[in-house]
């Protein structure tokens, strides 16, 4: 099913989503444990009574659960798109190239042997590990001859993943209270995180949110073909750092918020290129929208599968997204 | 030639060395005469007992499943032909984790927990099938395998993870410490249980070396070759499974040998898989043995598991020596 | 030639392994039987040949253990244990280390000096066991069930089935140790506590629901829907909220505070620990206790929102603590 992809189209589609996006914003406003009514929500919103206990947990909770939700949503996507074209690899994503796992460790190491537990630190404590992974991925794929190919960053995220989830469990394991500290964060979780820590980090999401967008053109040209690009001038080396600091804020701070959520940033760069095509101005804000809907959705879900307890979203993202990904694996890196 | 023996030696050397230091080591300090004492029946009743039922058990697990680690892993690169592949990355590890962590979490205290590591095996065995399975397209491809693998073992760690977080028992301990890899308490039942894996497959896997070296040629020259590629391929996969299965059931998941000895034999004594595999199994055994000395010596009265120390050890060792070969293919 | 090298290894150590089994069974006067089977059928323990002192056959978790004559060198493997040996007034050569307090609870420190500490209640280090030459050891099935056979190679092993279940620990440890009488005692001290502490309470008792929660340094809560406290509880008569009357769970985590209302209770018991290195869990504790939904929650309301201790109300689990947790229940209900 080919549909003309023209301006016009994609606009609307931008549209439509930016209303789904809302009406799942109420939503997750709405369900959960208890279901509320549309009033309940608007007046929560605009004529807030202390005392009633439905407006209470609709404003305090589920408002910024589902902000959360949404940024991150976001911001995973439009990482993984952006990491897609980088490595000309249709599987990468923060997860999969282990750059989720290497800010992990370092939250972990800082939150349990150190102590840390200052908001800003850990966001920035969370950056530097998902640069280091980051880069110690892109190294490792693209040494040797042959430089970057797919299968090789592939495994080098893999083994960097496996490095960093070990060196977790070793911290968890030296120190057993530690886990206590650090367990729910671990699966990924967006329920009962603070409105805080989101309103620290919004800012470098939304900046790196428009600089992707305004890197838009050169990553066109880049997917064109490396060679292609330098000879029509473009400097693909700063490119290339400016989407590598991107990609570290936009992962690093998910992480720092929730914990490493996966399989967004590879199920949703999919479904975006789909409707709106390869042209990253569209596919950006595509991918934001469809990142946001997405895991607002699994949060809502998640609410749902183990009454009185929650499911962490963490683990609804990768029961969802394996199969996708395997589905993806199958068809082949043809690139 | 003459290297490659010599570093077979070398290496067996330093093996009875670990081991013969491994049993004088402790909580409690048995120096080498007592330890031949022990042997000969005339030790004290306390020395002979801990040598006989805890460090003897123990230092043999640690060898047993070094070695197939290590022996996984080497065949998997080879296969693959790419030398960052190990049993972590195709989910056989994870699987088994799911599985053991499964037990754990809704059987232990109603089923004897002798039956852990037969549960880790066979969750070994479902994942690789269904990997198997999914990666099939007239064929398999390695690189296929492996992605797929890396998504198996994305939804193998989603699943054990939070089966960990909502454990009815509330009791995350236990599952943590196998999931970073123990041979804490490793009895002969144990032993016995992977002896039998690891005896059978070392030497099959010796047998097949010719094709682990073809198939490091690329699919085509080997079928031109008149090696059967696929038959070859699940055979030597089915092998790594195995030997990876069999020693995670047992010492939990132990992580980089099977990723770093293959890489430091190779460095050692080439590429040639006949050589590679003893020297990588070897290896294997060596590093794990002197992780879980050190893990039971170095931080008395706790007993630290093997597996933070392969991964501590490890991790920037595997780093180290991947940026010192980036230039070789 | 490598695979020659290779298996040479490998047999030198089944060489090595063969020497090791043939050496070590049955190497001391220990008597085990039934070692590594599954759960017992029944909890209530049997000895036969009661005499006060001689040998005893005891029933336990896994088996049966078979004693010579009083023990002197008992070691424990679990929390419970330790307080019940210094109640029965037994020092035990070796013992686990406490969950907090590190290595006794402060207030059973005072008859454990000299103790040798074993290590992590998961993880007893063995080797140090050996050294101590027990004749009695004392563990827990959720514990201990994988090494049940080299304890009991080391010397007769009792196992209990739970680690909180402190009266059917207190019964068979007394078996195990001797101390029949002691322990009758301790259990009709109790039973008569328990007998007063209704009557003084009157009818109010069932209908009133009391919940034990705590806070978690990642910003979660959690209540007990069993466990230590919720035994007491139950042999009490207190009722407990219906939604934490879970199935087949000890502990719910609550992630959102959206749940708030799953803590309630008339009473709310909170057995949070706090420690000035560990700012984080009283952010949690204030985090949950300064949002709007809390005020609005019954147990608060009242003033019934108690913060508790944590060492006796959850992780010593034995007779001394069951009675501490016990004066503190008559000082929150304001009897006596």
């Amino acid at each position: 099913m080919r549909f003309t992809r023209t301006n016009g189209w994609r606009a609307a589609g931008l549209a439509a989503g930016a209303v789904l996006l809302l009406i799942f914003l109420v939503a997750s406003l709405l369900f959960g444990a208890k279901n509320y009514t549309w009033k309940a929500a608007w007046e929560s919103l605009v004529r807030y009574d202390e005392e009633s206990v439905e407006q209470v947990i609709i404003r305090t909770t589920r408002l910024p659960r589902a902000l959360i939700a949404a940024a991150i949503g976001a911001s995973l996507a439009i990482a993984g798109a952006l990491m897609q074209t980088l490595t000309r690899n249709p599987l990468a994503s923060p997860s999969v190239l282990g750059v989720n796992a290497g800010a992990s460790f370092f939250v972990v190491f800082a939150a349990v042997l150190l102590s840390v537990s200052n908001l800003q630190a850990l966001m920035w404590i969370s950056f530097i590990g998902a640069a280091i992974a980051a880069v110690i991925v892109y190294v490792l794929g693209s040494a040797g001859r042959g430089g970057l190919t797919p299968l090789k960053i592939i495994l080098a995220g893999a083994a960097m993943t496996a490095l960093f989830a070990s060196f977790t469990q070793g911290v968890l394991a030296l120190d057993k209270q530690g886990l206590s500290t650090v367990l729910f964060w671990l699966t990924g979780t967006i329920a009962g995180r603070s409105p805080d820590m989101l309103g620290i980090i919004f800012p470098y999401m939304a900046i790196s949110w428009v600089s992707a967008w305004l890197l838009a053109k050169g990553l066109n040209i880049l997917t064109m073909g490396e060679e292609t690009a330098k000879g029509l001038g473009q400097r693909t080396y700063l490119l290339k750092i400016a989407v590598g600091a991107i990609v570290v804020v936009l992962a690093g701070g998910s992480v720092a918020i929730a914990g490493p959520i996966g399989f967004i940033g590879i199920v949703v760069p999919h479904l975006s290129r789909y409707i709106a095509g390869i042209d990253h101005r569209w596919l950006i804000p595509y991918c934001a929208v469809c990142g946001a809907i997405l895991l607002l959705a699994a949060d809502i879900c998640a609410r749902f599968i183990m009454i009185p307890e929650e499911m962490p979203v963490g683990v609804m993202t990768a029961v969802i997204g394996a199969p996708f990904f395997m589905y993806i694996a199958r068809r082949g890196l043809s690139k | 030639m003459k290297k490659t023996s010599l570093t077979a030696y070398l290496l067996v050397v330093v093996l009875f060395a670990t081991a013969i230091i491994s049993v004088c080591l402790g909580d409690m300090y048995i120096s080498l005469f007592q330890v031949i004492q022990s042997f000969t029946g005339k030790g004290s009743e306390a020395h002979t007992m801990i040598i006989e039922m805890l460090r003897l058990p123990r230092i043999t697990t640690a060898l047993l499943v070094g070695a197939s680690l290590a022996v996984a892993g080497s065949i998997l690169q080879g296969v693959v032909r790419n030398p960052m592949a190990s049993p972590e990355i195709l989910g056989v590890t994870g699987g088994a984790s799911a599985a053991a962590i499964a037990f754990l979490t809704f059987a232990a205290g109603t089923v004897s927990i002798r039956w852990l590591p037969v549960s880790a095996l066979a969750g070994a065995g479902a994942v690789s099938l269904v990997l198997y399975v999914f990666a099939w397209k007239r064929g398999v491809t390695s690189m296929r395998l492996i992605l797929i693998g890396v998504g198996m073992s994305a939804l193998m760690s989603g699943v054990t993870t939070m089966m960990i977080v909502f454990n009815p028992k509330n009791d995350a301990g236990q599952a943590y410490t196998w999931l970073t890899g123990s041979v804490y308490a490793a009895n002969w039942e144990n032993v016995l249980l992977l002896l039998p894996w690891t005896a059978i497959l070392l030497p099959l896997t010796m047998l097949m070396t010719r094709h682990v070296n073809i198939a490091q040629l690329g699919d085509d020259i080997a079928t031109s070759s008149g090696s059967r590629v696929q038959l070859n391929r699940f055979i030597l996969l089915m092998f790594s499974v195995a030997l990876a299965g069999s020693a995670v059931s047992v010492g939990g998941a132990i992580g980089f040998v099977g990723l770093l000895a293959p890489h430091m034999a190779r460095k050692l004594v080439g590429a040639n898989f006949r050589r590679v595999m003893p020297v990588s199994a070897l290896l294997g055994a060596i590093i794990v043995m002197l992780a879980d000395l050190i893990g039971r010596t170095a931080f008395i009265p706790l007993d630290v598991p093997a597996g933070v120390f392969t991964a501590a050890i490890g991790a920037p060792f595997f780093i180290y020596l991947l940026y010192a070969r980036r230039n070789e293919s | 030639m490598k695979r020659f090298k290779l298996l040479l290894v490998l047999m030198l150590s089944i060489a090595i392994a063969g020497c090791g089994t043939t050496g070590s069974n049955g190497s001391n006067g220990a008597k085990n039987s039934g070692g590594t089977a599954n759960a017992a059928e029944t909890e209530a323990p049997a000895a036969t040949g009661d005499a006060a002192e001689g040998s005893r056959t005891i029933e336990h978790a896994m088996g049966s253990a078979t004693l010579e004559k009083k023990p002197e060198r008992v070691v424990v493997l679990f929390n419970g244990m330790v307080d019940i040996s210094v109640a029965l007034g037994v020092k035990p050569v070796g013992a686990v280390e406490s969950w907090d307090q590190k290595p006794w609870y402060e207030f059973l420190r005072d008859e454990m000096t000299g103790v040798e500490n074993l290590g992590d209640e998961n993880q007893p280090n063995i080797e140090a066991i050996i050294a101590l030459k027990p004749d009695l050891i004392i563990g827990a099935k959720t514990r201990d069930e994988k090494i049940y056979p080299q304890l009991s190679a080391i010397a007769p092993t009792i196992i209990t089935e739970e680690v909180f279940d402190w009266k059917e620990n207190l019964k068979l440890a007394a078996k195990a140790l001797y101390m029949d009488e002691q322990a009758d005692k301790l259990l009709a001290d109790w039973d008569q506590r328990v007998a007063d502490f209704k009557q003084k309470a009157g009818d109010k008792l069932a209908s009133t629901e009391v919940s034990v929660v705590r806070f978690e340094k990642d910003g979660t809560a959690r209540f007990y829907a069993t466990g230590f406290a919720g035994t007491i509880f139950k042999e009490l008569g207190i009722g407990r909220p219906q939604a934490q009357m879970v199935e087949g769970k000890a502990v719910v985590n609550l992630t959102s505070k959206e749940q708030m209302e799953q803590l309630d209770g008339d009473y709310i018991f909170d057995i949070t620990q706090i420690k000035e290195d560990e700012p984080s869990r009283a952010a949690a504790q204030t985090d949950w206790t300064s949002h709007p939904l809390w005020k609005n929650l019954k147990g608060v309301k009242n003033g019934k929102y108690l913060k508790v201790d944590v060492v006796t109300w959850n992780l010593s689990a034995g007779v001394l603590a069951a009675n501490s947790m016990l004066d503190d229940l008559y000082n929150y209900f304001e009897l006596k």
